[in-house]
């Protein structure tokens, strides 16, 4: 359902194109600084884009989420494929490599082209559930069993205080917005605290080459920011870093300032996130200030001591610090801390395998 | 008398048959949640009737408190049914005869009550101050009910609290406090606690594994039940 | 004033008033962004314009009738809130001797409200944002009824006729310090924003909105924007004043000084949200809950012992 008056067209297509962006390998830099152009608009969701952006290398792993990503656009829904290899049955897919500016191309795309995308995915549910059990939902009674597909939530211990609530298990990822690249992570959730967290798929790791220094630092603390709701004083940082890369001068003691007077540092509870990380102690206070501060080392990542585990690090966490701890990394270190982990051995529940299947879309 | 009816009358009537339909959907609805909602419209309407009834205070401190309680109610049960919406359709009723014949009789009860008792009838006047009548009586002449409910509820609420946390009467609750001998070393005072965590509730008869299989490989959101 | 000419002052307030929030907005984040402002008049209008020729899309096995009436319950309370403004020293277009509890009982609805919006849409991160926003509403929401009792306590009425008319020698802004800072905080959970932003927040891929396309998702954001024009509307009434303006100046001239007060705090609130970081939910309880809720009743108290007779 839309209203489609004609001056309500004209007035709409003045505005910025919302875009999606199913960022892959190596693209990440180059989707913040087009998201600094006026014209586009960067959003969180998929239901609120225009055109989907795929940009980098998607792996082979990801696509079946791309695929359900792709489908949750709303009609009339446009692809552009940015330094990216497009799947082999779509039918004149708009590419462009990276290298590329794709401002242009996006504008031209949502402005010119009215015809909307097919779904990538059958329009079938994840698993047979019509019939089964007494109310014809899927499931056995009132608890447990696999309602509409999906097992139902049952109870288990609260790791902080013993208190029994539901336990849901989810798979969060790899497509969010200012989320690592590629990471999907496995949460069994109570409420939104994490009580067990698994990494399913490790980062898309940057390649060799990658800029080092303060750039490639402000813009992990942009993302960082952006999560605090300072989504304002992230594009600030965006700004500054794209104007470092431009080699322009840029002076970071104000950026700084302002980050403090905003109550970042206050905000951020002290100690999330401990960890020895290069050889000395530092929580999510530290490694923000080390972002924005002054020094221009290079990355100390050549240090022989393990790196700390991810999924160790988020256990007990509610989801706002959980995310808050995985934006306090940099790609490179995250990279070495977030390895795929085995799933536990499970019992004979063929709930496993009906549910492992599931690919979630919806119109 | 005035026999055209008027539009308060009009307004009772149909606060009135909101009031009785949504209260009936609150045991017919298949969902929490929405049970809980539809309890809040339905004194939604009662305190419409109270606006009528020229108790302005009561008649809106009432949807302010009742939309609180019933919004903590409706997260409880959010937080007890970890599905969203409540994907399985569940019936909201237990012990059928029981409650008809309860609420059968209660309703006769109350009826015969309203029926046979004489009912004021004294209209108050148009510039009655309601809400300086209310607050005299209240700090006045019914203070010490008030204050001493207050003061009841407010120490029931601590109290629960406490005896509910951690660190238990006896010991950290965890393992299961006990109190301790009436001899030294001796078996605990009173019953001796059951060793199944989850009695009482029904709740979990089946343990599927919590941490079962991952539920679906969505790309965005990672959304349980969408 | 006439009914008639009540009605059109307030939807007259609300409309411009929720186009002048989006224009803050724009200024605010070019401000701290240090970029030029795109567009300022026309952007909002073009925004909104894009969402309302957007499709609306479904979930699997949505609540759907909540999930349509969440944005428009979320628009009845914002109209409410401003329908209580008194809009010159003759009266407001509702009346009622218990404003201040009304008022109440909007902002407990829009904690209902937004709830209903994010549990409605059966997903993961709308409802997570849908609780964890009445986690922080519900506190907060005591906190703004202790100020406001403090407000009434010069007044000896829970009207706000009766409150704008007590603060004719002073206003409450300045008897009560604490009173329009705590307010403003509760203005920024009511209108899911900055600091308060629990439920349509970045790190839940927008939160309760997440799911949400179309037309619905226009009602919403035009929604909060109304609800920022009511909350300002009334806290320029309980603090600032309301309509009175000058000794010089005449009756008439109180919409225009009501006005002028509403944007004033709108400002405040726009800067707010834009300026101060979010906690962690688990730290924003903390702090209502030690700090903030205490603080207001030391301010009631002190209201208390300054406006005995």
């Amino acid at each position: 359902m839309a209203i489609a008056w004609p001056w309500l067209d004209r007035l709409a297509a003045r505005a910025p194109v919302a875009i999606f962006v199913a960022v892959g390998r190596d693209a990440i830099e180059r989707v913040e600084d087009l998201s600094l152009d006026a014209r586009i608009a960067w959003v969180a969701s998929p239901r609120h884009a225009d055109v989907l952006l795929v940009a980098g290398r998607v792996r082979s792993e990801d696509a079946p989420a791309l695929r359900a990503v792709h489908d949750q656009i709303p009609a009339p829904r446009k692809t552009l494929w940015w330094g990216s290899t497009p799947f082999q049955e779509l039918v004149l897919p708009m590419v462009l490599p990276l290298a590329d500016e794709a401002s242009l191309p996006i504008l031209s795309l949502h402005t010119r082209v009215s015809n909307s995308e097919p779904d990538w995915l059958p329009d079938v549910p994840p698993n047979p559930w019509r019939g089964l059990g007494p109310n014809g939902q899927g499931g056995k009674d009132m608890m447990g069993g696999v309602p509409y597909g999906r097992p139902m939530a049952m109870t288990d211990d609260d790791s902080r205080d013993g208190l029994q609530l539901d336990q849901t298990t989810v798979q969060i990822g790899p497509f969010l917005q200012t989320w690592p690249a590629g990471l999907v992570l496995e949460l069994a959730l109570q409420g939104d605290v994490v009580q067990h967290a698994r990494v399913v798929h490790s980062p898309c790791g940057p390649t060799k080459g990658l800029r080092e220094g303060v750039s490639s630092r402000l813009r992990s603390a942009a993302r960082l920011l952006r999560l605090l709701e300072l989504g304002s004083l992230a594009e600030r940082c965006l700004r500054v870093a794209a104007a470092h890369d431009r080699c322009q001068p840029v002076e970071l003691a104000a950026l700084r300032a302002a980050v403090r007077r905003s109550g970042a540092f206050a905000a951020l509870p002290a100690g999330l996130g401990a960890c020895r990380l290069d050889g000395a102690p530092s929580d999510i206070r530290s490694r923000l200030l080390a972002w924005l501060g002054n020094d221009a080392d290079p990355s100390k990542d050549a240090t022989t001591e393990p790196k700390p585990k991810l999924s160790g690090l988020l256990t007990g966490l509610e989801w706002n610090e959980a995310w808050l701890v995985i934006s306090s990394f940099t790609p490179q270190q995250l990279h070495g801390m977030a390895v795929p982990e085995k799933a536990p051995v499970k019992g004979d529940d063929n709930t496993t395998n009906s549910a492992r299947s599931a690919m979630e879309h919806a119109h | 008398m005035n026999d055209l009816v008027s539009g308060i009358d009009i307004a009772f009537w149909a606060l009135a048959a909101i009031a009785v339909l949504s209260g009936w959907r609150v045991f017919s609805t298949d969902s929490m949640v929405r049970a809980s909602f539809l309890l809040l419209l339905s004194f939604m309407a009662v305190a419409g009737i109270m606006l009528l009834l020229a108790a302005p205070y009561i008649g809106v401190a009432t949807i302010f408190m009742m939309a609180v309680e019933m919004m903590v109610m409706a997260v409880f049960m959010v937080m007890f049914m970890m599905n969203p919406a409540g994907l399985n359709p569940m019936s909201m009723v237990h012990q059928q005869p029981l409650a008809i014949g309860a609420g059968v009789v209660a309703f006769i009860g109350l009826s015969a009550a309203v029926l046979t008792s004489p009912l004021p009838d004294q209209p108050v006047a148009a510039d009655h101050r309601a809400i300086h009548a209310l607050g005299i009586e209240m700090l006045g002449d019914s203070m010490l009910i008030f204050e001493s409910a207050g003061v009841a509820l407010l120490s029931a609420m601590i109290g629960s609290v406490i005896l509910s946390s951690r660190s238990g009467r006896f010991g950290p609750a965890d393992p299961g406090s006990r109190p301790p001998g009436l001899c030294e070393g001796g078996l605990p005072a009173g019953s001796v606690p059951d060793e199944n965590k989850n009695h009482g509730m029904g709740h979990g008869m089946q343990h599927d594994t919590p941490n079962a299989a991952p539920q679906d490989t969505h790309g965005a959101h990672g959304a349980q039940g969408s | 004033m006439n009914a008639a000419t009540a009605v059109g002052a307030t939807l007259l307030l609300m409309l411009g008033g929720a186009w002048l929030v989006a224009v803050f907005d724009r200024i605010a984040a070019a401000l701290v962004a240090r970029r030029p402002v795109g567009s300022l008049w026309l952007g909002p209008l073009q925004s909104g314009a894009s969402l309302l020729v957007s499709r609306t899309n479904q979930t699997e096995h949505p609540d759907a009738l909540n999930w349509a009436l969440a944005p428009a319950l979320y628009l009845v309370l914002a109209f409410v809130g401003v329908a209580l403004v008194p809009f010159s020293t003759s009266g407001a277009l509702v009346d009622i001797p218990a404003g201040i509890v009304l008022w109440g009982a909007v902002e407990s609805l829009t904690v209902v409200a937004v709830f209903l919006h994010g549990w409605s849409a059966n997903a993961l991160f709308p409802l997570l944002g849908a609780y964890r926003y009445v986690a922080v509403g519900l506190p907060i929401m005591l906190v703004s009824m202790f100020v406001l009792i403090a407000a009434a306590l010069p007044a000896q009425s829970l009207a706000l006729g009766a409150i704008v008319q007590s603060q004719a020698g002073l206003w409450n802004v300045v008897r009560q310090p604490l009173g329009l800072p705590l307010f403003l905080l509760l203005g920024l959970s009511l209108t899911l924003r900055g600091p308060f932003n629990y439920a349509d927040s970045a790190d839940l891929a927008g939160g309760t909105d997440a799911e949400r396309s179309g037309p619905p998702r226009a009602v919403w954001q035009w929604a909060r924007l109304s609800m920022a024009v009511s909350f300002s509307a009334m806290a320029a009434t309980v603090f600032l004043g309301g309509p009175l303006g000058p000794a010089w100046g005449t009756a008439e001239l109180g919409p225009l000084w009501l006005t002028l007060k509403t944007a004033v705090v709108l400002a405040l609130l726009v800067a707010a949200s834009h300026l101060l970081a979010r906690m962690p939910p688990s730290r924003m309880l903390t702090l209502l809950w030690t700090v903030l809720l205490p603080l207001s009743f030391v301010g009631l108290v002190a209201a208390g012992i300054e406006a005995a007779p």
